[in-house]
């Protein structure tokens, strides 16, 4: 006879961890499962970062608000600083086409309560002095931020096993069984499995095929992002670095940027973070190969050559290992957050491409609240998994 | 006296045995779980020194065969890297 | 001086051309074609490095340019691995304190 949880969580990343944590809070019996080991899927290749400054005024900045508040309690929650850092952020404009539509982004954004401004270039250079010359302005925000997943993970993993949460790392599931109301059998490894009243599927880049096991349909993508990480260096300037050059044709479809067929194919994007270990993060592709979480000698090149151009002084930096991560892509870049109308008990918290650290907290809060039957916010419905499943779409 | 738990395994991240042993008794039995908890061989010589150690350890504590700890994958690059022998369209502006 | 004139199976040591490099200001005679680390043991300097965390003195280690415990600030650039890099005429090594500073311009 197996043992029945009240939940089983699927998938041990940060979103995973998250939804066993706040689900143990409210007293249920939760088990995860994990196909790898710890932090084996996007969570532990990624860039740390709690960002702001690239998300529309919408569901997305407002959740982020939301986790950023979370962050702050877990500190103490948690018994850990996470590896919190708040160094701001700046996103940098090469040139007056980007200038025009990141001021009315920055508009925008400012409108929906975020802190941001345009910095002129003295102002720019007086922040990060190391800058390439031709950078002719930016944005500033201090509200960008960052933790470290590992150390987040590692301290959500402590306290749900405190309230009594079983993680099983290297047990991957191989079928979903529902046995009938509110009773489903979860196969995993050889031969082994566990029921549970309900199942919240957080398998990240994974969640799709977990859903096609009780006849779901999550579309989520891998969505491949390579990145660089330097040896440990004192800190370049006072922030985080983003270029505008990617943001802008997310938010203006119509605008052109000058970028070689190789960085168009890589889906090339700057970013220059610092990591909890003193080094420095350089990034990133967006690339889709399927699972592949290989690092090629083209994104390596390509983002060398984009980083030795933005800041030159790294030209003398050592980098030490290239890494890739898994980004779980919706096709509307919102997280699936809800239970399956046509499921009653499997959930789904998955899909938060880049946003995974900035969000963990707060949708393992609302997926706790969602499997307790706790009434939400209304406005959440755009996240619900059934708006892929045609059959239970009403007016959207 | 010194604390023989205290002393380095990890040399790069300075990383001790007893924080490595913790990480073996918290449940984390492969050596990349282990560098996930503790940093230990992420640092600048990117495992070369601790690994093997690490593997060695875990499989006196566990009984897991030290075969089965010991293959790992290799990323790029072999040994630290200056950016600028990459960066040979000579792009960046001073 | 740590030098050995005479080994008991490799000879006496050659006559060699001599550099001249600066450690931590002063300036020392090192043999054209050797390992910094070697330079330096010969004048017995003690240790290269103060680790980040716990500002523990560190020197060679393995020798082989594997570890990166023997690292220096060579020229302005941090994270050198004195085993396995040969002296220059008029270079500039430190001792590094945690990250280093960068002699080019980043702030430390």
């Amino acid at each position: 006879m197996e043992k029945t949880y009240d939940v089983c969580v699927i998938g041990a990343g940060i979103i995973g961890l998250s939804c066993a944590y706040y689900l143990a809070k409210k007293g249920k019996t939760v088990a995860v499962l994990e196909a790898g080991g710890f932090a084996h899927g996007a969570s532990g290749s990624c860039d740390d970062m709690i960002l702001f400054q690239s998300k529309k005024p919408g569901i997305n900045l407002e959740l982020a608000f939301e986790s950023l508040e979370l962050y702050r309690s877990l500190r103490d929650e948690l018994d850990s600083d996470l590896g919190f850092e708040n160094y701001g952020g700046m996103v940098l404009i090469e040139n007056r086409g980007e200038l025009q539509i990141m001021e009315q982004f920055v508009t925008q954004q400012r409108n929906y309560g975020l802190d941001v401004e345009i910095l002129d270039k003295k102002e720019m250079r007086r922040r990060q002095p190391l800058l390439s010359e031709r950078y002719i302005a930016s944005t500033y925000s201090p509200m960008d931020s960052q933790a470290d997943p590992f150390e987040v993970m590692h301290a959500f993993s402590r306290h749900a096993g405190r309230l009594g949460v079983k993680i099983l790392y290297r047990s991957p599931v191989t079928a979903v069984e529902q046995k009938g109301q509110g009773d489903y059998l979860i196969h995993y490894g050889i031969g082994s499995s566990l029921r549970a009243l309900q199942v919240v599927n957080a398998a990240g880049a994974w969640a799709g095929h977990i859903a096609l096991m009780v006849d779901e349909n999550v579309p989520i993508k891998p969505k491949r992002g390579q990145i660089l990480i330097t040896e440990k260096i004192p800190k370049l300037g006072e922030t985080n670095l983003w270029s505008a050059r990617y943001l802008v044709t997310k938010l203006s479809s119509d605008y052109v940027i000058e970028s070689t067929e190789e960085e168009r194919q890589l889906g090339l994007a700057f970013a220059l973070t610092r990591s909890a270990g003193s080094s420095y993060l350089i990034g990133s592709t967006r690339e889709f190969v399927g699972y592949d979480k290989g690092t090629t000698m083209e994104g390596i090149r390509a983002i060398i050559r984009q980083a030795c151009s933005t800041v030159p002084i790294l030209k003398d930096v050592h980098f030490i290992r290239a890494i890739a991560g898994l980004r779980p892509a919706t096709p509307d870049g919102k997280m699936i957050l809800g239970e399956h109308s046509s499921r009653p008990g499997f959930f789904t918290a998955a899909g938060h491409e880049g946003d995974g650290i900035s969000l963990a907290p707060v949708t393992g809060k609302m997926l706790a609240a969602l499997v307790c039957g706790d009434s939400l916010n209304a406005g959440l419905k755009e996240l619900s998994p059934d708006r892929f499943n045609v059959r239970n779409m009403e007016a959207v | 006296m010194k604390d023989p738990r205290d002393v380095f395994i990890c040399r790069c991240e300075e990383v001790t045995l007893r924080e490595i042993e913790e990480a073996i008794e918290e449940g984390y039995t492969t050596v990349d779980d282990v560098k996930r908890i503790t940093r230990a061989g992420m640092g600048l010589c990117q495992g070369r020194s601790c690994s093997k150690v690490i593997a060695r350890l875990i499989s006196e504590k566990t009984g897991i065969p030290l075969s089965d700890l010991l293959q790992t994958g290799y990323r790029y690059p072999v040994r630290p890297e200056k950016m600028m022998v990459l960066d040979n369209d000579g792009e960046g502006d001073e | 001086m740590n030098r050995i004139f005479e080994h008991p199976i490799l000879g006496p040591l050659e006559d060699t051309e001599l550099v001249r490099i600066f450690v931590d200001g002063e300036p020392v005679e090192a043999r054209k074609g050797e390992v910094i680390a070697a330079a330096l043991i010969a004048t017995g300097k003690q240790y290269f490095r103060k680790t980040i965390k716990l500002q523990e003195p560190r020197g060679i280690y393995c020798g082989i340019g594997r570890c990166t415990d023997c690292v220096m600030t060579v020229n302005g650039v941090p994270n050198v691995r004195t085993c396995v890099t040969e002296v220059e005429e008029g270079m500039v090594i430190e001792t590094q304190l945690g990250y280093g500073k960068w002699g080019r311009g980043i702030n430390s």
